[in-house]
């Protein structure tokens, strides 16, 4: 699900950077180091508005000055039993894997539905039931979320398309 | 799933109680008995010394696992001695078979979560990587068998193995020489015509802000035709020790449409080991269909799957742009003929680019001092590199940007541009030469000295390995095929006669009959040279053991028999040069074929026993007499040198019975003419009884120099000249304190004599029997060394 989150980041910034675009660069740095990463709970996808600079504070014996932003910014967070689309990046006898977003996550073999059996001499590999349906990569799908794991810095998903509505779109 | 006890528990336990009945559905941590221990425990009373009593002390037992309660295993009241009782059998709703990144995919648990009670960890239940692109995706031991029986029977249903295919220098060879893409786009170019079927690819660097390198790939020639021809009989896995970005790219070009490979790609980012490779990674359970074609044979172990195939070469002195993280690789001079590309040498390989010199004609290798500078410092890298195992993380992070840099060090020095420059200079020569030498003829001159013409490339592609590996790999797959049928009907019949209700499996596919590539290949394999004895003359590196190097064990998988030194029980001298000692000792046998290393390759690489006449290589007619060429007499040449203890002793039983042979009709005159060239005296000429005691005097002066008389060279000589005074019966004349060597010297004085050849070879064997006999006798050795009159060449390493 996607949220509108008040973030805080803290910048260290060279004396070198200190002048009349300091600020630009900060703004800068900011939209370059935390959009499209992962803070193991939720992934920052794109930040709003940046509210407040703080006053740069000059970090004593090294002449770098340090400062905190806040800022507004879209998250996603994925939650256990949320239904998401994704789009298929590989598929081999045990399931297949599919990215939300940054997201990656892995339906496998027993939460696809039986009647759509893999098909290992098929090129490219796929899940399918010879008709409409086919997963294979690219194909876009429709899935539920069953376990999410979140690393340092990293998150990891389990999905099933085991469900009535679920499946390729 | 069955539960028993932590190995925690105090054991022995008594079971007090039981709290839940079968049939009944348990969470984790529900509490499932009560059971009581013994322990010692220390009290403190209020007045007084403190004591250690044994206590009984009551503890409950939780579950570790939610689900159904199965049975009970236990009784209350059961005493369970240790951790290896089952007590209770839980059926669990999910058993995690398979698990995502510390996920199981079934029911989305988090497989890592740990508490006290967790005893043993849910991630181990699933612990197999099958998954060609993905190491976060892990199967337990029995999914994996599941999934691999599926697969197994698919492939008896369509009549394939699986093919492990190994990418650089096995089915193509790559280079970040940006030299290739200049001479790619300049169609007037020398080596226009050899390289613009390459293909090029770009792949970025980690680092922000490369500019990413150009790959350059060319195919094995015949490529396109061996896959798809192999792709009917095998199910195609590239396994590579490049990154998957690398992997992806090269696969995009040898399988544009992905029919040949599909997404059955493994690179070192998911091998898991930077210098192994393992077919376990791909096949868990069982390896019994699956063959591997790779040009290296020691990633794999020399695994019995294993089909080495000849390093493919084409950009000459590239290499393995992959194998940084590899265990150096052994180099071996002149694999191939001198048309063909030639791997680089080592620099420590004085005397292999010498040969280089006179082979190839071209002395580029040799010639070129920038090169040969390069190839140091690259070496030099590489065996920092791989100096380190591959386990550890910062050294892997090492190692990667070492090869970074050594990638960089390629992109910079551009070997193949140097290559083509001395090419050119060597061809200018030629031209020049050629010129001088049609001095006088002025339009000869003009048409060398444009040199258009006269250019040569560097680059050659008459590489046909794939074509004899398409033939190896149907004929795997047919004995496989004919072998399964065969155990088919006859468990057919078994079945049939034991149980006749019993129903044909689904399909006619029975896993069970499945016969092991394993054992097929390496039969079909030591057909090739089997009966064959090998000795490596200037083939293998001084110093290296012969047994463990790559050409060694290469030989011994098609059946060779490989041994250190020449003896009458070897049948082939492999000699990369036609001085070495192993040649001259070998030349004296008749039966040992000196061949070029190139039959032995060729011959594994057919899979035949190639005939020798082609690979022959001259020798010296120092070395060998004319007259002996002549010489078939009956067998081998005896000699000491024999290791085999047994036969000698044999032999001399032999000796023994047999009946003397009259050499009275022996030519002597011969026999002393030949002596004397071989001495170089011309005084042996009046061949007489005379004559032959000065020689032995002289011989005895040559001795001197090393050592006193009246140890074994005189001995020896005296054994010799005795033969020598062409007297039949000279055998039973010699004194017998001169112990067995004597005997055995008259023997083969005999046999000799018999066969009508020269005294030369008695001469000769007899001091090599020398030189065994006596190890430690390093006189020996030397004077036998002046005798033969051998050049330095003759000190040559150990590993011959």
């Amino acid at each position: 699900m996607f949220f509108i989150r008040e973030l805080e980041k803290t910048i260290t910034l060279h004396p070198s950077y200190f002048g009349p675009h300091m600020r630009d660069y900060l703004i800068h740095k900011l939209h370059d180091d935390v959009e499209g990463s992962c803070t193991g709970q939720f992934f920052i996808i794109c930040v709003i508005d940046h509210e407040q600079i703080s006053p740069g504070k000059i970090i004593p014996g090294r002449g770098d000055a340090e400062f905190t932003i806040h800022y507004k910014a879209i998250v996603y967070r994925p939650f256990r039993g949320e239904t998401v689309d994704a789009v298929v990046t590989s598929v081999n006898k045990m399931g297949f894997f599919a990215e939300v977003g940054a997201l990656q996550c892995f339906v496998s073999k027993q939460a696809i539905p039986s009647e759509i059996p893999f098909d290992e001499t098929a090129n490219p590999p796929q899940y399918s039931d010879g008709g409409e349906q086919v997963i294979n990569k690219g194909a876009h799908v429709r899935m539920k979320l069953v376990g999410i794991r979140s690393d340092v810095g990293k998150m990891y998903a389990t999905a099933s398309i085991k469900e009535d509505y679920l499946g390729v779109l | 799933m069955i539960i028993k006890f932590p190995s925690s528990v105090r054991f022995p336990v008594t079971i007090t109680e039981l709290l839940k009945q079968p049939n009944d559905d348990v969470k984790r941590m529900d509490a499932l008995l009560l059971y009581t221990y013994k322990t010692t425990v220390t009290e403190y009373p209020e007045y007084g010394v403190e004591k250690q009593v044994e206590k009984v002390l009551s503890s409950q037992f939780d579950a570790p696992i939610s689900g159904k309660i199965a049975q009970w295993l236990v009784k209350e009241g059961t005493v369970v001695k240790d951790n290896s009782v089952p007590i209770i059998e839980i059926e669990e709703p999910c058993t995690h078979e398979v698990q995502f990144a510390g996920l199981c995919t079934v029911c989305g648990e988090d497989m890592t979560l740990t508490d006290y009670n967790s005893y043993f960890s849910n991630s181990d239940r699933a612990t197999i990587q099958l998954a060609h692109d993905n190491t976060g995706l892990k199967v337990s031991e029995d999914e994996a068998r599941k999934l691999e029986n599926d697969a197994k029977r698919r492939l008896l249903r369509e009549r394939k193995l699986s093919l492990v295919v190994d990418l650089d220098q096995t089915i193509i060879h790559a280079t970040v020489d940006p030299t290739v893409g200049e001479w790619k786009d300049d169609p007037f170019c020398v080596n226009h015509e050899s390289v613009k079927d390459v293909a090029a690819f770009k792949l970025d660097e980690d680092v922000s802000g490369g500019r990413g390198t150009w790959y350059y790939v060319k195919m094995r020639p015949g490529l396109k035709e061996f896959l798809q021809h192999i792709s009917k009989l095998f199910e195609l896995h590239i396994y590579t020790m490049g990154t998957r970005a690398y992997a992806l790219s090269v696969k995009k070009i040898v399988d544009p449409d992905g029919s040949l490979f599909g997404e059955r790609v493994l690179s070192r980012d998911e091998s898991g080991s930077m210098t192994q490779k393992s077919l376990h990674r791909l096949f868990p359970v069982d390896t019994k269909m699956v063959v591997i074609i790779d040009d290296r044979g020691d990633v794999w172990k020399w695994n019995d799957n294993l089909v080495k195939v000849r390093p493919y070469d084409f950009f000459v002195g590239i290499g393995d742009i992959n194998s940084m993280f590899l265990p150096k690789k052994q180099e071996f001079p002149a694999a191939v003929p001198a048309a063909i590309a030639k791997t680089p040498e080592k620099p420590d390989g004085m005397a292999i680019e010498e040969k280089d010199e006179e082979e190839e004609g071209l002395g580029e290798d040799a010639a070129d001092p920038t090169k040969a500078a390069g190839s140091t410092n690259l070496s030099t890298l590489e065996q920092l590199i791989t100096m380190g195992s591959g386990s550890d993380q910062a050294l892997i992070t090492d190692q990667s940007s070492q090869l970074d840099k050594a990638i960089e060090a390629q992109k910079e020095a551009r070997p193949l541009a140097k290559k083509q420059e001395l090419q050119d200079r060597i061809d200018e020569e030629a031209a020049a030469a050629e010129a001088a030498a049609t001095e006088n003829g002025v339009i000869h001159k003009d048409v060398a000295s444009d040199g258009g013409a006269h250019k040569h490339s560097v680059l050659q592609d008459n590489d046909w390995e794939l074509t004899s590996l398409q033939n190896h790999l149907t004929r795997v797959h047919e004995q496989f095929y004919q072998e399964y049928e065969k155990n088919l009907t006859r468990k057919d019949r078994v079945s049939q006669l034991k149980d006749s209700k019993k129903l044909p499996e689904q399909d006619g596919v029975d896993l069970t009959a499945v016969p092991d590539v394993a054992t097929i290949m390496p039969t079909m394999k030591r057909e090739t040279l089997s009966g064959v004895v090998l000795v490596f003359s200037g083939v293998i590196p001084q110093g290296a053991d012969i047994f463990s190097s790559d050409i060694a064990r290469w030989a011994q998988s098609f059946g060779a028999k490989v041994v250190e030194t020449v003896s009458s029980k070897v049948t082939h001298l492999i000699a990369a040069r036609s001085r070495t000692a192993k040649v001259r000792t070998a030349a004296r046998y008749p039966n040992i074929k000196i061949v070029s290393p190139a039959w032995l390759y060729d011959s594994i690489s057919h899979w035949r026993h190639e005939l020798e006449e082609p690979y022959l290589i001259a020798i010296h007619p120092e070395d060998r007499n004319p007259k002996i060429n002549g010489f078939d007499g009956g067998g081998p040449l005896l000699s000491s040198e024999d290791e085999d203890s047994d036969e000698v002793e044999e032999e001399e039983e032999d000796f023994n019975t047999a009946e003397l042979v009259d050499t009275s009709n022996v030519p002597w005159n011969d026999v002393h003419e030949e002596f004397a060239e071989y001495f170089g005296d011309e005084d042996f000429e009046e061949s007489d009884t005379e004559s032959m005691r000065s020689e032995r005097t002289e011989v005895v002066e040559i001795g001197k120099r090393k050592r006193e008389p009246g140890e074994n060279a005189p001995a020896d000589l005296e054994g010799d000249t005795t033969m020598d005074e062409s007297s039949p019966i000279s055998s039973t004349t010699v004194p017998s304190d001169t112990g067995s060597r004597l005997a055995k010297r008259q023997r083969i004085a005999r046999e000799r004599a018999a066969a009508g050849s020269g005294l030369r070879d008695v001469e000769i064997s007899i001091h090599e029997e020398d030189d065994v006999e006596s190890g430690s006798d390093s006189l020996a050795d030397e004077l036998e060394r002046e005798l033969l009159g051998l050049d330095e060449e003759e000190v040559e390493g150990g590993g011959g």
